[in-house]
């Protein structure tokens, strides 16, 4: 007896301690609302600005820049290198006292803007690059000035620094920067009539509290300076003469992102390129192509415009010193002058673009009154505004779908899944459901029954209400054990149809309710 | 493993807690010797049902298939109000024999114990039986009523000082409670109305979430802390034997979550933004939204306090009846009664059988044998006997104790 129940316990014990190695599982069935979504307008449409018409009428409003410029294509300042050698005429030695100034050397130094001849610039950032080499024989204090200079401060740019003491056997090295961020420019030089030029000075001196030091003409300073870096922030003067390039540039064109196939019809449209030319001086600009491209379906249209391939002038802004008016140009397609309904209709997700751009094409004509503000040069947009009053037809929305099926899930036998429609739309649409193979690519498709009826319209082809219905698909056990076991992405498609009547306009309040429901025989399990 | 078990038993013996024969036992120690220590262990781990079947609890506990005739079986069993519960103490406590820290009362000595207690228990309707077999589809255009329905899952240990006389006629003990997990899930009203179709699912829900810290449930883990006592005392001309254990309450402050609401749900799929640039992270967002808002917030929780009355042993009957009492609050528990009886076999061996009703399961019969020599006495007992053989059963249970005196 006592035998017996040593061993039941031992048992129990075992059971009690050690690890399930099996799942519990039960199977049960299943019938509940999994998601509810409402559709409307602006989930159809990507990235658009939707804008709301007194009729309550959509259209779609959205613009791509076509960067038809580039920082590059502005005057560079290419980095200066100036280098002095300081030697000393004496035939004998010579004592200097402390403080003496024993160089003093102004000059004039030119910045190599090819044909632009800037008057006036305001630094961005860069910095000045020093060197010195001292054989002087006691500290020496060096005192760099920049005439007709401002700094953030309103003073001339002027720095010293202290240089310690070398002999010519062993001379002393400094090196340093100084930095001229938000320096302004003055580059008119010391008569005030140049262009690019700038008036430095250096000066050396003993050190006022140290001895006096004997030199010779065997004894030398080297000063390098080097002009680094140089961004401009803003120039005025003559711009000179340069050119651009851009492209051929693949824009991402996200306003039929959503879509998938199908054809649309657009009753109408207005679409203009804009070019604000903020440049104080004149500019032209040349779209070379356009071209709308359809990476599903292949298809590509180019635009077909007389503005394709020609120089558009672009006036000067004006600087009116709080803010910049920019020269606006603006191109216009129409259906009667392009071929743009054809463009937009191709529904495409990339517009392939290849601009040139030209900066005072005619010269100084401005008598070297250009300006800059290197932050705000040209800009061109192109600008859709569609009215959403279309024909859809067979247009195709997908969305791939992880069902998030694990090993550790509880796995569904099979299911009946019901879509409960409420559609406020003047569309049909129809529901479809594929499985996807491991690779992401089509493996097959569920059976669907029904279609989600468009919505009661007037004779207008108004929404007057909506109308319900239910579309069921059927995911048999196979079909499940793939999902459970391959690959548990599902693609869902819905594909739109206008009814009958053309053209049928869009208004803000159109939505389509969808509610999944599913019936299914599953695993419950645990470990 | 066996024999680390068999090891355990060796060490840790029934102490029959309800049924335990310590008074019987010691009164009948040899005069002339007299112990100064005594160490003893205890073991108890039980699991039953008023409902579920051995056969369904086997496979619940260790896993399995739960096969559609087996959920019919204990669907035939369902009452409109069910148990199901799980058990499992063990302890250890040294007694200090003729020694005391307290002159003034020369006949209490003292002791130091550990104990720890683990118990799942449940109690729950016949719809949330089905509701959770079956599925909800069986309940279409019907309600599911799933409350009132409680799961508490509770476990912690004790580290206990007390006084007990030098008679054992009576104890006090004072306990730190060390908090490793509490998960109390009180639904108070739970109605689950599946629409036709299944386009909605409608619940009126009133009810209490309590957890403890999720990432904090091991041994000592001091999720929470506490206090607790134990009493045990002989009355009634010393016929009969009160003990009351865990009488206390547990603080669970650290990360602990609580919910406590009341309100109508009408779930009608988890609600996403946009069909066409939707994520399975915004569906478990959105669906994780749905559930009842837990904030982060202590709660105190009164210990699962063991009451039990016990008839004491006459240690001139070789044959003598057996009966008793125990209840275990806040555990989804029975009140439970036992009646048996008991035969000396010889002044070493005694033996034990009884009918026992409550706690977690219906009736069922329980065996034990207890054995005692000069400083050694332990003891075995199956206390649902029946429940080990028959795949009817309604649980299973042993117990041991063992006490070591030196």
């Amino acid at each position: 007896m006592m035998k017996k129940a040593l061993f039941i316990f031992v048992v129990l014990s075992i059971l009690f301690s050690c690890k399930r190695d099996e799942d519990t599982r039960w199977d049960v069935e299943i019938l509940s609302p999994v998601v509810k979504t409402r559709l409307t307008i602006d989930d159809l449409v990507g990235d658009s600005i939707l804008s709301v018409n007194a009729d309550n009428s959509i259209t779609l409003d959205y613009t791509f820049g076509l960067s038809p410029i580039d920082e590059d294509f502005f005057f560079e300042v290419p980095d200066t290198a100036l280098k002095l050698d300081y030697g000393f005429p004496f035939l004998s030695p010579v004592s200097l006292a402390p403080g003496f100034q024993f160089i003093s050397d102004p000059a004039e130094n030119e910045f190599n803007l090819n044909d632009a001849k800037i008057e006036y610039m305001e630094i961005e950032s860069g910095k000045i690059e020093y060197k010195i080499t001292s054989e002087i024989p006691e500290k020496t204090f060096y005192t760099y000035t920049i005439f007709k200079t401002n700094d953030r401060s309103g003073n001339v740019f002027r720095k010293t620094i202290s240089v310690p003491a070398g002999t010519r056997t062993n001379p002393s090295i400094t090196v340093g920067s100084f930095n001229l961020n938000g320096v302004s420019f003055d580059l008119t030089g010391s008569t005030g009539t140049k262009f690019n030029t700038f008036e430095s000075e250096v000066l050396v001196n003993v050190d006022p509290a140290g001895n006096s030091v004997t030199v010779s003409n065997l004894d030398s300073v080297f000063i390098e300076n080097k002009l680094i870096g140089i961004k401009p922030k803003y120039a005025r003067g003559y711009l000179g003469q340069s050119s651009f390039s851009e492209g051929p540039t693949n824009n991402k064109f996200t306003v039929f992102d959503q879509i998938k196939g199908g054809i649309i019809d657009i009753d109408s449209l207005e679409i203009f390129t804009e070019v604000k030319n903020y440049v104080g001086a004149e500019a032209q600009l040349k779209l070379n192509q356009l071209i709308s491209v359809n990476s599903q379906t292949g298809n590509s249209v180019a635009l077909s415009h007389t503005s394709i391939g020609n120089w558009i002038n672009l006036n000067r802004g004006t600087d009116v010193g709080t803010s910049i008016f920019p020269g606006k140009t603006r191109v216009d397609y129409t259906t009667q002058n392009s071929n743009i309904d054809l463009v937009i209709e191709n529904l495409s997700d990339e517009m392939v673009t290849q601009v040139e751009t030209r900066l005072n094409p005619l010269g100084n004509i401005s008598s070297g009154n250009d300006f800059l503000y290197f932050d705000q040069v040209v800009e061109a947009d192109f600008h859709i505004k569609l009215p959403l009053r279309l024909v859809a037809n067979n247009l195709k929305f997908q969305q791939k779908i992880d069902l998030g099926i694990q090993e550790e899930t509880n796995p569904v036998y099979d299911a009946l899944i019901s879509i409960y429609a409420e559609n406020g739309f003047p569309f049909d649409a129809e529901v479809q459901l594929f499985l996807l193979d491991e690779w992401g690519g089509f493996y097959d498709s569920l059976v669907v029954t029904g279609l989600i009826n468009s919505a009661n319209t007037d004779a207008l082809n108004k929404v007057t209400t909506p109308v319900n219905s239910v579309v069921k698909i059927a995911v048999p056990e196979n079909k499940m054990n793939f999902l459970n076991t391959k690959n548990s992405e599902v693609m869902l498609q819905i594909v739109f149809n206008t009814n009958s009547l053309p053209h049928t306009t869009i208004y803000r309040d159109y939505y389509l309710d969808l509610k999944l429901v599913t019936d299914m025989n599953a695993e419950i399990k645990y470990r | 493993m066996i024999k680390t078990n068999l090891l355990f038993l060796a060490f840790c013996l029934v102490n029959l807690s309800s049924y335990s024969q310590e008074d019987t036992v010691s009164n009948e120690t040899k005069p002339e010797w007299k112990p100064s220590y005594k160490i003893e262990a205890n073991f108890e781990a039980n699991f039953g049902s008023t409902d579920l079947n051995n056969e369904f609890i086997n496979v619940l506990l260790f896993g399995g298939q739960i096969t559609p005739e087996l959920k019919d079986k204990v669907l035939n069993r369902t009452n409109k109000r069910n148990r199901f519960g799980v058990e499992l103490n063990y302890g250890a406590r040294f007694t200090e024999l003729t020694d005391t820290l307290f002159p003034k009362f020369p006949e209490y000595k003292y002791y130091i114990g550990f104990g720890s207690f683990t118990n799942l228990s449940s109690s729950y309707t016949k719809d949330l039986y089905e509701l959770v077999f079956y599925g909800n589809k069986r309940f279409e255009n019907e309600t599911a009523r799933l409350g009132k329905s409680n799961f508490t899952s509770y476990r912690f240990e004790k580290i206990t000082f007390g006084l007990t006389k030098s008679d054992e006629s009576r104890s006090l003990g004072v306990s730190l409670i060390i908090g490793d997990q509490f998960s109390g899930f009180d639904f108070n009203q739970a109605d689950l109305f599946t629409h036709i179709d299944g386009t909605h699912l409608t619940i009126d829900y009133d009810g209490k979430i309590r957890l403890s810290d999720a990432q904090r449930r091991g041994f000592m883990a001091f999720s929470g802390a506490g206090i607790g006592f134990d009493f045990e005392t002989l009355f009634y001309k010393k016929m009969f034997r009160a003990k009351i254990t865990n009488l206390g309450v547990a603080f669970w402050k650290r990360n602990a979550t609580y919910s406590n609401s009341n309100d109508q749900i009408v779930f009608e799929g988890v609600e996403i933004n946009n069909v066409f640039s939707t994520s399975e992270e915004e569906f478990l967002n959105n669906a994780e939204e749905l559930l009842p808002e837990m904030k982060d917030r202590g709660f105190a929780t009164l210990l699962p306090t063991i009451v039990e009355i016990d008839r004491t042993m006459n240690p001139d009957l070789k044959t003598q009846p057996i009966y008793g009492f125990r209840y275990k609050f806040f555990s989804n528990y029975l009140p439970q009664f036992y009646g048996g009886i008991q035969h000396q076999i010889s002044d070493n061996f005694l033996v034990r059988s009884d009918l026992t009703w409550g706690g977690y399961s219906g009736l069922r019969l329980g065996i034990g044998a207890y054995y005692q020599a000069n400083n050694i006495r332990a003891g075995v007992q199956a206390t649902n006997f029946s429940g080990m053989f028959f795949n009817n059963g309604n649980g299973n249970g042993v117990s041991a104790f063992g006490a070591f005196l030196f």
